[in-house]
Formats: C-alpha cells, structure tokens, sequence
C-alpha cells in the first residue's frame, strides 16, 4: 500500500474511534495478535414455490451448492502493527552524588502492537532541555553511561522485578509480548567533580526487531502489494519508525562544607572572672565544621595543626575524653599519640589532631558539627 | 458450468414441465440463490472536483482498529421467484460489529446475541451490572440478519452491507 493509502486508512480508523471510543478503548486492551485468520461465511435460507430450502452458504465468488459446510470463508489475516512506548518510570529525577557509581535511570518499554517484538536500545545525552523543572547543565560522558534490561525470566512476559539488582547484564530486549511492558536501567557513573545541582538528561530509544534477535534484527515495513494471506509489518507508532523514546534526569547533589575556628579563654593562672590569653591560660577551641550543600557529607575528617607554644589538655571533657563533638556520632573521645589506638576515631598524629568520620559521622545538608579541644598557653 | 447452461436453456424453452424436472434434478447440487462473501476497506479520497471522499478498496493491510466493509451479494438464480428470503451473519471472530452500519435496501434488519433469537437493536437486551436489564451495546451483537419482506425475482440480485472493526 501507498503511504498515500495507509494516510487515507488512518483517517478512517481515526474517525471510527471518534464513533465507537467507548468500544475501541476496551478492546484496545487486547489487539487481535497479528496473523490471526479473520473468516466470515453468510448464508441464506429462503423457499421456492412455498418448500423450504436447503440452506446455502456464501463462498468469495459466490456459492449456489446447499448444504453446511458447502460454502467457503471469505478470509484474510490480520497484519502486524509495529507500536510501542517508551516512559520514563519514577515521575522524578534521580538524585545522586559527585563520584556515585551505577547511579540508576528507569524507564519502562511497552509493546502496543499486536505481536511480540525484540527492541535495540541506544542512549544519548542531551544539552540544555528542561525535564522536572531542572535545565541540563551537564554531560555524565557516555562512557560512563551503560544500558541494562531487567531480567525477564520468561522470557517474554516481562516477569522481571522491575528494579535494578547488579545481575543484569542483557543490553536489548530480546523479546517482548504485546501488552507487556518491561523496565530498562541507565547506569550512571557520576565524575567526581560534578558541582552541586547539576542536571544530566539521558534519552533512552527504542527500536523495534525482530524478537529473539537481541534487538539485532531491525523490523522494516512491508512494501508493495498486499497478500490477503501475509503477515505484512505496518509501523503504527507516532513517526512511523518504530521508534519511540524517553528522557530521564540525573539531579547531582553535593555536599558544601565550610569550616570555621573559634577561641575562647577558658581561664587564666590568675582566676580573673575575665581571663586574659597569658601563659598559663587555657584556651578553647571550637571547629564548627556546617553542610550548605543538598545531601549530606560522608568520611569527614577534621585535621587541626596544634597551635605552637601551647600544650594539649587532655580529659578536659570528663574521665579521659579530651574532645568535646556536638552534633557528631559520638559525644567524645580520647585522644592518643600518635595512633587511634582505641579506634574511637581521635587521635594527635604528633603535629595535628585529627578527628575522622568515627567520631563526627555523617554530616547532613543544612547541619554542622562541631569538634572542641582545649590547650594550655605555654 | 455444464449444469448452469443446461439450467439456462430449459429456463429460456420455458416448458414447465422441463423446468420442473430440470429444478428437481439440481436441487442435490445447486439452489437457487447464489451467495457471495467480499471483505473490502474503505479508503478516503479527494475526487476530481477537489471534495474528499471515501470509496471502497479490495483488502489491503488489517490491523487492529481497521473497518472492514463486510458486503454480501444474494442472486436468484433461478426461474422462479425466492421468498422468505434471509441472509444470516455471524460477525466474524476478532471483530465488532459497528452500530448503525448494516444496510439492505428492503430488508428488515435484525441482530442477535445468541445466534438464536433475533430482534431490532432496542429489543435486544443484556443482564445489567446492578442485576436489571439494559439495551444491547452493537459490540455486544453477535449475529446479523438481513429478512427481505418479499419474494426476490428471478435474476434479482439483493446486496447487503455492514461494517466491522478489527479488535
């Protein structure tokens, strides 16, 4: 058929929905699968002379012998329309981090036509679009991009659990019902470096083929005469290319520390109610250590030079803690020389005091930390 | 063919008496209505005149959604006249039925649910969800009957006509 042709059927097809939606949506559920035999047979019954007539049926060409079974269907076979889509599957953008690996993109491929199909899948990144309100400010690299398909152990029925496990491994849909819909992931390897929100919108598209084949073997449309007895390949999906396609997003969310060091006389050799920084004096300090960035900071580590002329106070905080933590995972802690020997995450490495993310934990976004010691001023 | 010719010939003599004897030989083989089964799709056009139309192709690519024109052609074949003339449909399997299409210049035309009973649209009646009865939708018919309310002449051709969609 023309293009011409096919153009002029869709016309009527869309005008007999516009009739009967009603019918067209519950039937759309279940599309006759392609290579169906429709066949019809008429017949008459009628009487000559007042005698009833043995019945005759109809045949294409026309049929005058009586008797069931005397006549011949009128037939042909459905053909097979080629249409999917493709959807991303969360509704929202993946939230991740400089450095994550294996971030996961979800969308879900479904097969609208009427008989099954394998589908290739390719990635491209996109420049500038604008996806859940964010514009793409960046590029994950598309070596650092991977297509995974969900397992489907049957193969067909898209009976995989449509979330990524780290077993999948096949990079096409190999082979897809009609009416089935099965979920592919982009794996994402985030640069370390990304700045905080920034946006990365990956399109995934899928291509139809031959099921079986791996997404190896591209459909291709039937061209010339129709044969009432063929299966003929006729692309339905919007385009007519058998391709369809979705965007997801990459949304980077990074931490922002900031540091910030505080002295404060504690007391003076003196016993002034307002003591001087003299020798003799002890001093505190408060390292606040505060996250402005969207997720929280992991491994923070807070490495302090002791001030020269001065003596580390040990147990100022109570039995042998000589570290005070607010907002950390632990309140305090002991600080040895020169290694962590008690592994509470404190220690004086000889030059600097050190308090890693043992003692300070996770920072969250929009929180702080804040890391205590006290010296006396030689 | 043989038959056919035979039959025409003794039709043209027009002796009754060679007619009847004629008739009464053939009925084992052949009636005396020819029918004829024809699937088509309609195809929209622009005419000559610049307007837009549709008109009818042979078969060409089906898919799900597609109309297909079923058309069903009745002939007498024979020297006398065929009364209680009715052509009955089963819509075909893989397809509905479309509302209002069926067409039979002088036939009372009838549809039914079951293949047994037959009835005008608003008479047809389905079991309701809330436990009563509500009118029949088309896609619900399953059968079709063209009744013609007279007798068909010899050499009368009736066609009847209705459309369905491919599931």
């Amino acid at each position: 058929m023309t293009t011409l042709a096919r153009l002029s059927m869709r016309v009527t097809l869309a005008s007999a929905l516009a009739l009967c939606g009603s019918l067209w949506s519950a039937a759309y559920a279940q599309l006759t699968p392609a290579g169906s035999s429709i066949a019809n047979r008429a017949s008459v019954n009628y009487s000559v002379g007042g005698v009833a007539q043995t019945v005759i049926e109809s045949s294409p060409t026309g049929n005058t012998t009586p008797g069931v079974n005397a006549g011949t269907s009128t037939t042909f076979v459905v053909d097979n329309i080629i249409n999917l889509t493709v959807a991303e599957s969360s509704g929202n953008a993946t939230i991740t981090s400089p450095g994550a690996t294996n971030a996961v993109l979800a969308y879900t491929v479904t097969n609208t036509g009427n008989a099954a199909e394998g589908y290739q899948l390719s990635l491209t990144e996109e420049v500038s679009t604008v996806l859940f309100g964010n514009t793409d400010n960046f590029n994950v690299g598309l070596p650092n991009l991977q297509i995974r398909v969900d397992e489907d152990a049957s193969g067909g029925n898209a009976t995989g659990n449509r979330t990524y496990d780290g077993t999948e491994t096949a990079t096409a849909i190999n082979r897809l019902v009609p009416g089935a819909s099965i979920t592919v992931f982009i794996l994402g390897n985030i640069p370390l470096g990304t700045a905080n929100n920034a946006f990365a919108n990956v399109r995934l598209q899928a291509r139809a083929a031959t099921a079986g084949s791996n997404g190896a073997t591209l459909e291709v449309q039937s061209t010339g005469a129709n044969n009432p007895a063929t299966v003929e390949i006729v692309f339905g999906d919007a385009g007519n290319d058998a391709t369809e396609s979705a965007a997801d997003q990459y949304a980077v969310r990074s931490a922002a520390l900031t540091v910030t060091k505080a002295a404060t006389v504690i007391s003076d050799p003196f016993g002034s109610a307002s003591p001087r920084a003299v020798p003799g004096a002890v001093v505190e300090y408060a390292i606040t250590v505060a996250n402005s960035g969207l997720t929280a900071a992991t491994g923070v580590a807070v490495s302090d030079p002791l001030p020269a002329n001065t003596t580390f106070v040990t147990g100022a905080y109570g039995g042998s803690n000589s570290v005070q933590i607010v907002g950390g995972a632990a309140a305090a802690c002991v600080v040895e020389t020169p290694t962590d020997t008690n592994g509470d995450g404190c220690f004086n490495n000889g030059t600097s005091l050190i308090v890693n993310a043992t003692a300070l934990g996770n920072i969250a976004a929009g929180g702080n930390t804040i890391v205590r010691f006290r010296v006396r001023i030689n | 063919m043989r038959n056919r010719i035979v039959w025409q010939l003794a039709a043209a003599v027009g002796a009754s008496a060679i007619l009847a004897g004629t008739a009464a030989a053939q009925s084992a083989e052949r009636g005396c209505i020819e029918l004829k089964t024809t699937a088509e799709l309609t195809q929209s056009y622009v005419d000559d005149a610049g307007k837009s139309a549709t008109r009818l192709v042979p078969i060409n690519k089906v898919l799900p959604g597609d109309q297909v024109v079923w058309t069903i052609v009745a002939s007498n074949v024979c020297a006398k006249p065929a009364a209680d003339v009715a052509i009955t449909n089963a819509v075909p399997e893989h397809m509905h039925y479309i509302g209002d299409t069926a067409f039979g210049p002088g036939a009372a035309i009838e549809f039914s649910l079951d293949g047994k009973s037959f009835a005008a649209p608003q008479a047809l009646t389905v079991s309701a969800a809330d436990g009563g009865t509500r009118t029949a939708r088309a896609d619900e018919y399953s059968y079709i009957r063209f009744v013609l309310g007279r007798a068909m002449g010899p050499s009368e051709t009736l066609m009847v006509r209705y459309r369905a969609v491919v599931l």
